[in-house]
């Protein structure tokens, strides 16, 4: 397969998985995809890791836009980290840790957008997950795979999302 | 005698029961539809995947290499585990893991406990073990979360909470919080999460179970949709994994393999939202702790029963039992102990249960339908076998009656005095047999059986023939009309036929694992079979007990049933007769199940000018009958029974058309009950009647065709 192919699939499986996702064309699609999820999702505040591509564009986007940067990750709007990889034939990302707030920005905000190189985009997650366990200097000690928001049916079998982890899920891909 | 008694009152107290569980329909509507999507959508999404029969095939051989090894993979885990600062606790019962888990949650430092759904930690009683320490353990599945409050148990393995209105739901809720919960699913979502975000924050323990464990790495993999497993795992300080000592696989990439396919065959999803990978203590972090208990509990002495140690494979995926029709019926509640389904006998015996294996073992009606879907191949009737054999399920009355039906002279005694003061059919038994009769009459034998009949009319024993009739109690004693049809049938295309001395083929013993008859009755039967001939079976069931027969290194001649061997010699164009009218096929469970044959009876109904075939899923519906099981429980094969007919009174069907005199009794029961105008009819009188429909010279193509 080759890279648009590639994206191509991985674009269906992720948006059937209830994700959203822009593909990085300029900085000005960039800052229109950001503000109309600010806008749709109702994000005032919003934290970041440090190793997220593009986090300066961001936080200088959001800068202008008011939003409030936050490290206390409880009541959280957005949280944006970086995808360490992606299996296209599920739509599933890749998130590897090395500190704690890392894994805390995927989890615990309302809205999850996440970042990813296209390089890193995989046929399938065990291709992209599995590197990450076979690491040279040993497996990372936590890794969360992710495929769309978090969702239930446990009521009637109602479809709702967010229960406990972010109702919505974005990807810019760069 | 005494016991007999006692068994014989106990039966309609469990009837009673059953009828009770079925009353309640807004739970059974909710949990058939919820079943009947997560089948359809299993479906879908399976077809989509790949090459499903392939995958069985080298999944069935992966898993059981990896746990004979077991023991030595775990103990690599083991010390891998602790190099990364974790703890590895290997448990021998459940009160050992228990206790471990105890300890580690008390010197936790806190009193809160939140949990994952764990089916393992249910195995073990957890919960209330915890809760005798003076410790408050919360379940963080939303399901889990409505039935730990409802003070319940769940009614289904993947939506817990399912025999549950949302007017209820907001009910419980309501009460927990002291405040209005309105019923709305969405909006008691969202108040679940503030809930019981404030609890994962608060937490000093966290307790999840986990589906897979790659023993290269060492990782342990565990996949939510909800995201509340990796909250549990990875919020309080310390992390304890409870895992089956079976959930091992060998390398990572076998682990991701499980993975991919147990959300799609689960409920038709193509992954779950999150899978989280967790190979030792985060090391960012002061203060954690990493505990692994892995439980034994039975597990390692399944692996020295040459069948149980297949239920070890299982990766509960669930699938198995939303195509249940007894799990359907009575839901997760009545059939299961703590593991449900077929499947989950096997596993509460597994677990040292014996008494409670025996109850839910006593509720398969070994229809097979569930060994269509699971992924590894996991013979889960013949598991129910096992379990029965190994806790004498058929308690005293059972094993009477098949020590009754078992001898073919004691039967035919039975059945003789039964024709001579019976009606011609018992519409509704008294007291509380009733049940029997509630979806169903009771057909009397017929007279005369059929050897006396067959010998009396020039057949010979193992003489005379090209092919040997076998043709079963059923066909014997009750409809001898069926053999006497099929002995004309022959005639009609020119066959030569003959007939051998039978006993009953022994499957009545082996489903209440009566092996002492079964070998007795193989034997007998495998010695009267007349050498060189093709054997002909009138009986699904028959034919499958024959097989098992050559599976045991028997010698078996060719075997057939009857609608593949006709089929065989019309040939391509040979055609059997006319008929007009609208005619549907059931599908024995064991022609299509067991035997595998899914085609011919069609083919052979399709040759047949005139016949509108109704075909449809409902064709390949257990109807409930199942042997002597329509007596054990009728309150389930009635309503199994139920479905069935609607089909037929929706589809106005004609003529129901099938392979099974055992089916025969309890469709035609259902339909003379009803007062329905379908005819239930063997393949064998219907191929008759349709060329007793055609003209003399078309008799004449036949013989030629037939040469
Ligand atoms: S054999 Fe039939 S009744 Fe028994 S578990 Fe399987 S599907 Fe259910
Ligand atoms: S027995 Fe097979 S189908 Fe049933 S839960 Fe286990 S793996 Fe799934």
């Amino acid at each position: 397969m080759d890279e648009s192919q590639l994206l191509l699939r991985f674009k269906r499986e992720f948006e059937a998985s209830g994700g959203v996702l822009h593909v990085l064309k300029d900085r000005s699609s960039l800052n229109e995809f950001l503000i109309q999820m600010v806008k749709k999702e109702n994000v005032k505040s919003y934290g970041i890791s440090q190793d997220v591509p593009l986090n300066k564009e961001i936080n200088t986007l959001f800068k202008d836009l008011g939003l409030e940067r936050s490290k206390e990750y409880t009541g959280l709007d957005l949280g944006i980290t970086r995808a360490h990889g992606a299996g296209a034939s599920t739509g599933t990302l890749v998130f590897v840790f090395k500190e704690e707030n890392d894994h805390l920005l995927t989890s615990l905000p309302r809205v999850h957008l996440a970042v990813m190189m296209m390089e890193d985009l995989k046929e399938s997650v065990s291709h992209a997950a599995i590197p990450y366990l076979r690491a040279p200097r040993g497996p990372y000690p936590y890794i969360s795979l992710v495929t769309g928001p978090s969702r239930t049916g446990d009521i009637e079998l109602t479809h709702v999302t967010g229960v406990h982890g972010p109702e919505k899920l974005y990807l810019v891909v760069s | 005698m005494k016991g007999l008694l006692r068994e014989l009152r106990e039966y309609p107290v469990r009837w009673k029961a059953l009828q009770e569980v079925m009353k309640n329909s807004t739970m059974r509507g909710a949990l058939e539809s919820a079943m009947a999507r997560f089948a359809q959508n299993r479906d879908r999404a399976i077809q989509e995947w790949g090459d499903f029969k392939a995958w069985v095939e080298e999944w069935k051989i992966k898993k059981a290499k990896a746990l004979v090894k077991g023991d030595q993979l775990w103990a690599g885990v083991s010390r891998c585990l602790e190099e990364r600062g974790g703890k590895l606790f290997i448990a021998s019962d459940a009160r050992a893991a228990r206790e471990y888990i105890g300890k580690v949650a008390q010197a936790s430092g806190g009193h809160l406990v939140v949990k994952g759904k764990s089916i393992t930690s249910e195995e073990i009683e957890l919960n209330p073990f915890l809760n005798s320490l003076g410790l408050e353990v919360v379940e963080t599945d939303l399901g889990e979360r409505i039935i730990q409050l409802a003070g319940e148990k769940p009614s289904h393995l993947i939506v817990p909470a399912i025999h549950k209105t949302k007017e209820e739901v907001a009910a419980i809720f309501s009460e927990a919080w002291g405040r209005e919960v309105p019923a709305d699913p969405y909006l008691i979502t969202k108040e679940v999460r503030k809930d019981l975000r404030t609890r994962f924050l608060s937490a000093c323990t966290g307790i999840t179970g986990i589906n897979v464990v790659a023993a290269d790495i060492p990782a342990f993999f565990l996949m939510t949709n909800e995201g509340n497993g990796r909250l549990c795992a990875t919020l309080p300080s310390t992390q304890i994994i409870l895992t089956g000592w079976e959930k091992i696989v060998e390398t990572v990439e076998d682990a991701f393999a499980i993975l991919d396919i147990l959300p799609k065959n689960s409920v038709g999803l193509k992954y779950s939202s999150y899978l989280s990978v967790f190979t030792g203590l985060f090391p960012w972090k002061k203060g954690r702790s990493l505990h692994v208990v892995v439980l034994d509990n039975g597990r390692r002495s399944a692996l020295e029963d040459p069948v149980l140690r297949e239920a070890l494979r299982c990766i509960r995926c669930g699938a198995c039992m939303n195509v249940c029709p007894v799990y359907k019926t009575v839901g997760g509640h009545t059939f299961a102990h703590i593991y449900m389904g077929g499947i989950g006998a096997a596993w509460t015996a597994i677990t040292g249960k014996l008494k409670d294996a025996r109850e839910v073992a006593a509720l398969c009606t070994g229809c097979g339908t569930c060994l269509e879907v699971c992924p590894m191949g996991i013979p889960i009737p013949t598991l129910v076998e096992r379990v029965r054999e190994l806790c004498k399920e058929g308690g005293e009355a059972e094993r009477l009656a098949v020590e009754l039906v078992s001898r073919r002279n004691v039967l035919g005694a039975i059945a003789g005095m039964t024709s001579m003061v019976a009606p011609r059919e018992i519409r509704n038994l008294p007291g509380p047999a009733k049940a029997i009769t509630q979806e169903r009459v009771l057909e009397k034998p017929q007279r005369p059986p059929f050897h006396p009949w067959a010998l009396s009319h020039g057949l010979e024993v193992g003489r005379g023939g090209k092919a040997t009739l076998y043709v079963g109690c059923m066909a014997e004693f009750i409809y001898p009309d069926i053999g006497r049809d099929v002995v004309e049938l022959f005639k009609a295309l020119h066959i030569p036929i003959q007939i051998m001395e039978e006993e009953c083929c022994g499957l009545p013993a082996r489903v209440i694992g009566n092996h002492d008859n079964w070998r007795r009755l193989a034997r007998k039967n495998l010695d009267s079979i007349p050498p060189g001939k093709p054997l002909i079976f009138l009986c699904a069931t028959c034919l499958s007990a024959f097989q098992e027969y050559g599976k045991g290194g028997l010698a078996l001649p060719e075997a057939y049933m009857l609608s593949q061997f006709i089929l065989k010699r019309l040939g391509p164009n040979g055609f059997p007769g006319r008929f007009k009218g609208r005619v549907a096929y059931h599908f024995p469970c064991h022609l299509e199940r067991h035997l595998g044959i899914k085609r011919e009876p069609l083919d052979l109904l399709k040759k047949v000018e005139g016949v509108d075939l109704v075909e449809g899923e409902e064709a390949h519906l257990c109807c409930g009958g199942a042997g002597l099981y329509a007596f054990k429980c009728p309150p389930i094969a009635g309503e199994i029974l139920k479905k069935k007919l609607e089909w037929l009174e929706r589809e106005k069907v004609d003529v129901l058309v099938t392979s099974c005199p055992s089916c025969i009794m309890q469709l035609r029961g259902g339909v003379i009950k009803r007062k329905m105008s379908v005819k239930v009819m063997h393949i064998g009188t219907f191929i008759l009647e349709s060329l007793k429909g055609m003209e003399k010279t078309d008799l004449k193509k036949i013989k030629r065709t037939m040469g």
